[in-house]
Formats: structure tokens, C-alpha cells, sequence
């Protein structure tokens, strides 16, 4: 039927989704069947446990890791979705705009469901009931995914700084929001219901009678936007101009907003951490310090018109583009920064928290920057494994800063592992850049994106 | 002032020569007549400025045009009364061969040919070619 | 002998394993309008890449002002100029901006012929980069790569969105390029009809290598169309060498053949009967690629 069809190629379009998909398929069977066999860890209710606190992360982050995964793996649906609604197909084919609609319904409602499942696990030795557990995983999940794909439809594109930056934020929210409602039981089910039925019914009621409206659309646009300050230029920063980092601003304040939502989320306003501590709100501090770094992934293709009209050899080229990111970048991780100290003084986080979570931002920031600067030919297996790689390392070691047991020193070792892989990064995107090939360079754009 | 058919096959440097040399010699581009630059006769027929220099420079030795110091190309003067009948006849060659294959298509013999060519030459006296070709 | 702008020798280029050119090689003198030709996924594009210097060349060499193009100096760029077939805009910033920016990169920018241009061409400086048709997207690139007056332009598919005045007014630019002799111009182009009007250089991909690589004039001597005619029957076997095709029509034939000389002509007219007529017939632009594909 052409609605499962049009639900595989969500997840399978490229070679490396359908990687990424199976990744996460694995990831979530292998994560909770291992969940609901080995003997309960406890360690993080505080009792003792067989597993040292990195093996349990880890077991605790696998489904987790796999879900998300999952959810990437059909980052293809926002953009398909909107290439094919605008398409010729749709008018033609019988009840198109129907099938369109029903196989992303059907998509998101099968993400919703590995999530569910996936929660579900986490409950399983827990002494609440699994049912209602389910029930309110899934609405809560199928919400929140149905807005995450949305936001990720708008992400990609503006393909600006903003715009990655709500995308990820929704990324985030799907991670946090699920856990934390499901653990408000005082909160009735059905306005969950409710919030679902009427998002779908005003999408759909959108999509289906979209085309009567269009041309009022297009006209309401217009006098919106078509007057809207935009970049304009002044002078100096030809560079930021064609490679994308000229409103260094919009990424800096706009992670303020997300910032004071999730630590309300996470703690309301007493000025005690909640129980669960500090790590899911270092977890997105962490995050956020790598969205810099998206936008590097894309210099390279970009720099092309940059070299050919420049006095600079390759290797300049390459020295000029680290300090126009060191300058966008310095905005966001100065906020990030100030946020992080004005909020852990607020919730009295003991000092060492503050100073290695510090660290732990600016080296987000630098891995993923590197790392992004790294992508000079196309997305390749290893790249994609190492963005994965060090993103969970970042995790862990936010996890290992936050628990209050953990010995200084080795938070100390894994930080400055963490430097030393930086400059690996910076050592190789150099000698990449040294010989960049832009015949090599083109790569499907939304995929580093998502990557 | 030419008329220049880029897409018909025959290169244009062999088109612009032809009716350069042609209307010198048929007197329709009277000796000490200025030629258009290089650059504007190649922006007028959006065609390769080269191949007008080619065409100046070949037909400038040639004798048909003449080059003046600051001043655009002119017909020579002297290209006329100098050149030999020898060569002014070289320039019907084009014409000549177009009547003799079409009078073998046509089945026709050399005497009928050139009975009809004596004919025409009577009919077309000196003031009709002035006419015709449209020189002062 | 002036110092080409650009050579190349034995220039190969080799991709994940397949060969896209090899064995090219080529000269543009300063004062050449170079028309490249081919079919589409020949390789023309990956051609003025080398030229470039975006990718690196798997065999031989290409220089560009007697520097590799891979390594180019900065010196040598200030006197390149480039427009590319998919446009390298910047979408939120108006086109005065975009040229502002452009503009900054190098030492000489005549502005009055930019704001000339643009006015005759109808891009309207003040509109935003988003909104622009791709039309107006491509004259606005090409106004780009004019501003600095390079010595050697080379454009790939630069009048592909084009209406027809458009790209009249553009060839009228490119003859004002190259008038003077000093400077160069390499295009790209599916439509024959403006390199035919423009190009002096015939550049044929095909097959991975160089076909044609030199005077347009000498291109159309050396591939013709050969009408024979013969009251009285033409041989079974017909002696016409370097043939392309030939189709025999009762009486008549009709042969395309390449490397067309004066001695083949009159070794075929030898060959054949006296009665024999032999007609050469010239052969446009567009029809001598369509004989080369056949």
C-alpha cells in the first residue's frame, strides 16, 4: 500500500539513515530486553548495585540512545512531507493528500509507540502499575514527537542558526517532557488526549483544505515578511556573510528562553535541585553547547566561493574560518556561561559542579565545532560515529560531574581527555582542509544537519 | 549594412569577407567608405569580434580595405582600378557554381548556359545595376 | 605569441574509481571565446572544476596564469572570474549587499559598470536574494563575475534560465569582454545557436576526452556533408573515408564525414565515376554534435 510505502522510505531514504534506523531498532530491543533481565540496577535510587555508575549510564542511556536514534532515523519525514504535499503527485494521485497525511500519522504514531515501550521498561521494576504508565507515556510521547517533527520541518529550512537551534530544542523536549510528566500523576490524562486530538485535527484540517487557501496565504505572507529587517551589510564580515555565521545573536539569546523553561520543568522555582539532580539539566546544557557546531559541518561546502575570490591558500582559508566560528561561537558559550553560574548559584549546586560544568560546556562546544569543520567530504560512517561517540562521552562525563561521588581527579582525567580529543579534531580538520577537494564536498545538506 | 547568417553552415568569417569583397568591388561600398570598428560590428550581429579582425586583416591584405591610423578601416581606393580581371572574376566563383550545378539539375548543356548568360548580359545594362544593387 | 591564460597537458581526472576526463589538453590565448560542448554527465563541469583549481587532478596538469590551478595565488584570482551553474547566493541579503560583499574581496571593482548593467538588465539592486527568480538569481551571478574585470571569465550553463532577450543581452556582453583581445572567455552551453554566434574555440567532451579541441572555422572544414549524385547509379561500395554516416538514396547519397581535406576531395572525386556530382554541404553547430552522437 502506498501509505507503507511511503512510511519506509521516511526512515530509509539515505544509506546512512536506514544505518541509523537499524542502529536504533537494536538499541531499543537490546537496551530494554537487557533492562528487563539483568538483576534491577539500583545504584541510582541509592542502593547498592552490581554495576559501576559508567556501566549503568550506559545501560540506562542504550534504550534511550536507541530510541533517539529511532527518531532521527525518520528525520527524513519533514522534509519528504513538505516536498511531496507541494508536489504534482499529490493533486493526482486519488485521496493523495489523505495517504500523505495517514503515513506520517502512522509514522509518528509508531516513534510514539517504540518510546512508550521504551519508558515502559524503565517502570518495570518500579511499583507503579505498567498500564496507566503506558497509556500516559504514549499520548505524552506521540504530543511531543508530533511537535518535535514539526519544529524539525522548520529547522531545516531556514538552515540558520535559529532554526537548528528550536529544532534541538524540541529534540530536548522530547527527552525531557515524557519522563517528567509521567512522574506528575496528579496531572489527569485527558488533557493529554485532548492536546493530541486537537494538534492532529488543526494539521489536518490545515493540510486537506491547504490548497483553497494558498494564494490568501501566500498574500498574508507577504505583507508580514516582506518588510522584515534582515541581515544587512554593513562592512567587514564578508566571511560570516558566505559561510553562514553572521547573526551571532540569534543563537546566544535564543538558548536563554529554553534554558529557564527546562529548569523550570525540572525544578519549578523551590531553590532545592530536585531529586533526580542536576545531570538531565547538564545533560542539556551539553546539548546546546554542541549546536555551535552544526554549522560548521557546512563550511566547507560554502567556503568554496570564499577561496576563489580570497588571497588565501587552503590552510589560510581554514585559519580564517576557526576565528569567524571561535567569534560566532563566543556569543552562545558566553550565555551558556552566565546561565550556568546564574542558575547553579540559584539552586546552591555545590562549586564544583559550576567550575567542571563550565569546562564540560566550552569543551562541547569545541569538540562539535571541530568536529563539524572535520566534514569535508561526504558524511562517511566514521564521522557519523564519532559525532555519535563523543556526544555520549559528553553525557557521561556531565553524569560523572553532577554525581556528588565522583572523585575529582578522574573528573579531571576525562576532561582533559576530552581537550586532547579536540585537538585531534583540530589537527585533522586542518590537514583536511589543507587539501579540500569541493568536486568531493557535496553532500545531501539536511543529512549533516540531523547528524 | 551585411547580412550575416550565423546558423546557415557557411562560417561567418567566409559570409563577412564575401560581401565585403563583393560590394567593394561592385562599387556599393564606394572606395574611402568607413567600416564599422571591430567592436561594434561584432555587438550589431552578436558575433565573435576575432572574426571580424580575422576578416579586416585578411582582406586588408588583400588590398580591398585599407587601415588608417586612428581612423576605422576604409575601402582602398586604388583596390579597383589595381586588381586584375584575373581576380575580380575569383569573386564570382560562388555564383558561377550555384548556376552550373543548377543547370545540371536541370539537364542543361554548356551551350545553353552561356546562350542564356549572353542574354541576360544584354538585358542588364549599367543603369539597372545601379539600381539593383542600390549604389549611388 | 602572447602567453595563453590557460593550458593544459595530458590533464586526467579519476573519481571513486571511474574516469570522468583523461588525455585533455588545451591553450586559451587571451582574446578566445571558448564554447565547450557535450552531453549532459560528460564531464564539462568537472572540466572548468580542474580549471579552477576546486579539485585536484588525477593526471597531468592545468595552469591558469603559469600557476597549478589547485595551488592558485591570490594574484592569479584577482584576474578569474566565475560563474557557476547552480548560484552561490546568499539568500537573506539584498543583491546590492551580496555585491557589496562580493565586491570586498578585490582590489579593482568598477562599480559604474555593475549599476550600468544591472540597470540595463532589469536585476533590481534592492530586492531581496529569497525572493529573486532564478533568471534574475543567474544574471545577478554573472554581474558578479564582471565587476572586477577578470582577464579570463569562465561560466558554466550562465544562460540556461534565461529568457531570449536576457541572453542576448549577455553574448552582447561577453563580445564587449573579449573585444579588446586582452581577455577570455570559456563557456559552458546547451544552446548552440549563441556559441555558434560567439565562440572562435570549439572544446567537444565526448567520451571522456577532448574530441574538438581548437578553431571553430577549422571545426566546420573539417566536419561536412557529402551529396553525391548519379544519373546513372552510384557504386554498391562507396569510397567515402572517415564517414560518420551514409545513406544511399537510389540515385543519391548522402555522407557526414570528419576530417574533411581538400585531398580527400579529390581523392573520393577520383574514385568515383566522372559523372559522379560531389556536393559539399556545410554543416551548423548544432547539426555536426548531433553527427557526432549518432
Amino acid at each position: 500500500m502506498a501509505v507503507l510505502r511511503l512510511m519506509a522510505t521516511y526512515f530509509t531514504g539515505t544509506p546512512l539513515l536506514r544505518g541509523i534506523t537499524c542502529l536504533g531498532v537494536i538499541g531499543v530491543i537490546g537496551g530494554c530486553a537487557t533492562f528487563l533481565y539483568l538483576p534491577p540496577l539500583l545504584g541510582s535510587q541509592g542502593g547498592p548495585s552490581r554495576f559501576e555508575l559508567w556501566q549503568e549510564t550506559l545501560l540506562t542511556l542504550l534504550p534511550i540512545g536507541g530510541l533517539l536514534c529511532v527518531v532521527f532515523g525518520a528525520s527524513l519525514l519533514p522534509a519528504s512531507f513538505a516536498r511531496l504535499a507541494s508536489s504534482h503527485y499529490v493533486y493526482v494521485l486519488p485521496y493523495g493528500r489523505m495517504k500523505l497525511l495517514v503515513s506520517a500519522f502512522a509514522t509518528l504514531a509508531l516513534v510514539a509507540l517504540i518510546a512508550a515501550l521504551t519508558i515502559t521498561v524503565y517502570y518495570y521494576r518500579s511499583p507503579l502499575s505498567l498500564g496507566p504508565v503506558f497509556e500516559r507515556a504514549f499520548v505524552v510521547s506521540l504530543l511531543t514527537v508530533s511537535l518535535l517533527y514539526v519544529v524539525l520541518w522548520l529547522a531545516g529550512r531556514s538552515s540558520s542558526a535559529t532554526g537548528l537551534l528550536v529544532g534541538s530544542l524540541a529534540a530536548i523536549a522530547t527527552l525531557v517532557l515524557p519522563i517528567r510528566f509521567i512522574a506528575w500523576p496528579s496531572r489527569p490524562l485527558v488533557i493529554y488526549w485532548v492536546a493530541c486530538a486537537l494538534l492532529w485535527s488543526a494539521f489536518a484540517a490545515g493540510f486537506l483544505l491547504a490548497p483553497r487557501y494558498k494564494r490568501a496565504l501566500g498574500r498574508l505572507k507577504l505583507a508580514l515578511f516582506g518588510r522584515s529587517a534582515a541581515a544587512t551589510y554593513y562592512g567587514g564580515g564578508e566571511i560570516d556573510f558566505l559561510i553562514g555565521t553572521a547573526r551571532p545573536w540569534a543563537l546566544a539569546l535564543g538558548q536563554v528562553v529554553p534554558i529557564l523553561i527546562a529548569t523550570y520543568f525540572l525544578n519549578g522555582f523551590r531553590r532545592e535541585m530536585a531529586p533526580s539532580g542536576p545531570s538531565p539539566w547538564l545533560f542539556f546544557l551539553t546539548i546546546l553547547s554542541i549546536l555551535s557546531g552544526a554549522i560548521a559541518s557546512v563550511a566547507a561546502t560554502r567556503s568554496r566561493a570564499l577561496w576563489l575570490r580570497a588571497h588565501w591558500t587552503r590552510a589560510e582559508l581554514f585559519r580564517r574560518i576557526e576565528d569567524a566560528f571561535w567569534r560566532h561561537n563566543s556569543y552562545a558559550l558566553g550565555v551558556l556561561l552566565v546561565m550556568l553560574v546564574g542558575v547553579g548559584t540559584y539552586f546552591y549546586l555545590p562549586t564544583g559542579v559550576l567550575v567542571f560544568g563550565m569546562g564540560l560546556v566550552m569543551l562541547g562546544t569545541a569538540l562539535s565545532t571541530y568536529l563539524g569543520l572535520m566534514i569535508t567530504t561526504r558524511i562517511g560512517w566514521i564521522d557519523a560515529a564519532l559525532a555519535v561517540a563523543t556526544m555520549l562521552a559528553l553525557m557521561l562525563v556531565a553524569v560523572y560531574v553532577s554525581a556528588p561521588s565522583t572523585p575529582t581527579a578522574k573528573i579531571v582525567a576525562y576532561e582533559a581527555l576530552l581537550v586532547a580529543a579536540a585537538l585531534i579534531f583540530r589537527h585533522v580538520a586542518q590537514r583536511r582542509w589543507a587539501n579540500l577537494d569541493w568536486m568531493l564536498c557535496r553532500a545531501d545538506s539536511s543529512v549533516r544537519a540531523s547528524t | 549594412m551585411f547580412i550575416l547568417k550565423p546558423h546557415s553552415g557557411v562560417p561567418i568569417y567566409r559570409q563577412l569577407s564575401e560581401q565585403i569583397r563583393r560590394m567593394a568591388a561592385s562599387g556599393q561600398l564606394p572606395a574611402g567608405t568607413e567600416l564599422p570598428s571591430i567592436r561594434d560590428l561584432a555587438l550589431e550581429h552578436a558575433i565573435n569580434p576575432m572574426t571580424v579582425s580575422k576578416v579586416y586583416s585578411l582582406l586588408e591584405a588583400e588590398g580591398v580595405l585599407e587601415r588608417n591610423r586612428g581612423k576605422p578601416m576604409t575601402i582602398a581606393r586604388v583596390a579597383r582600378a589595381q586588381s586584375p580581371a584575373a581576380k575580380r572574376v575569383q569573386q564570382l566563383e560562388p555564383q558561377l557554381e550555384q548556376v552550373v550545378l543548377a543547370a545540371r539539375q536541370l539537364e542543361l548543356g554548356e551551350t545553353d548556359v552561356t546562350k542564356a548568360l549572353r542574354n541576360t548580359w544584354e538585358k542588364t545594362d549599367e543603369r539597372s545595376v545601379r539600381r539593383r544593387t542600390g549604389a549611388r | 605569441m602572447s602567453v595563453p591564460y590557460a593550458v593544459a597537458r595530458g590533464l586526467g581526472k579519476s573519481f571513486y574509481g571511474k574516469t570522468v576526463l583523461e588525455d585533455v589538453s588545451f591553450d586559451v590565448e587571451p582574446g578566445d571565446i571558448v564554447g565547450v560542448l557535450g552531453k549532459n554527465g560528460a564531464g564539462k563541469t568537472t572540466l572548468l572544476e580542474l580549471m579552477l583549481g576546486f579539485t585536484p587532478p588525477s593526471a597531468g596538469s592545468v595552469e591558469l596564469f603559469g600557476h597549478a590551478s589547485y595551488r592558485l595565488p591570490g594574484s592569479a584570482k584577482a584576474r578569474l572570474g566565475f560563474v557557476p551553474q547552480q548560484d552561490e547566493l546568499v539568500n537573506p541579503l539584498t543583491a546590492a549587499d551580496q555585491i557589496g560583499v562580493i565586491a570586498s574581496f578585490y582590489p579593482r571593482w568598477d562599480d559604474a559598470l555593475v549599476m550600468r548593467l544591472a540597470r540595463a538588465w532589469e536585476v533590481d539592486l534592492g530586492e531581496r536574494i529569497k525572493g529573486m527568480s532564478v533568471g534574475q538569481r543567474q544574471k545577478l551571478s554573472i554581474l558578479l563575475a564582471l565587476g572586477h574585470r577578470p582577464d579570463l571569465l569562465i561560466l558554466d550553463e550562465p544562460v540556461a534560465s534565461l529568457d531570449p532577450v536576457a541572453r542576448r543581452q549577455f553574448l552582447e556582453q561577453i563580445i564587449d569582454v573579449a573585444a579588446d583581445g586582452a581577455r577570455s572567455v570559456v563557456f559552458s552551453s546547451h544552446i548552440v545557436s549563441d556559441v555558434e554566434r560567439l565562440a572562435n574555440k570549439i572544446w567537444i567532451v565526448k567520451d571522456h576526452r577532448l574530441y574538438w579541441q581548437g578553431d571553430f572555422d577549422a571545426l566546420k572544414d573539417s566536419i561536412v556533408r557529402l551529396h553525391l549524385r548519379a544519373p546513372r547509379g552510384l557504386p554498391d561500395s562507396l569510397p567515402i573515408p572517415n564517414a560518420l554516416t551514409v545513406q544511399r538514396n537510389g540515385v543519391a547519397a548522402t555522407a557526414v564525414v570528419r576530417d574533411w581535406t581538400a585531398e580527400l576531395h579529390h581523392d573520393v572525386a577520383d574514385r568515383l565515376d566522372r559523372d559522379v556530382e560531389v556536393e559539399i554541404e556545410p554543416l551548423t553547430l548544432e547539426e555536426i554534435f548531433l553527427e557526432l552522437h549518432r
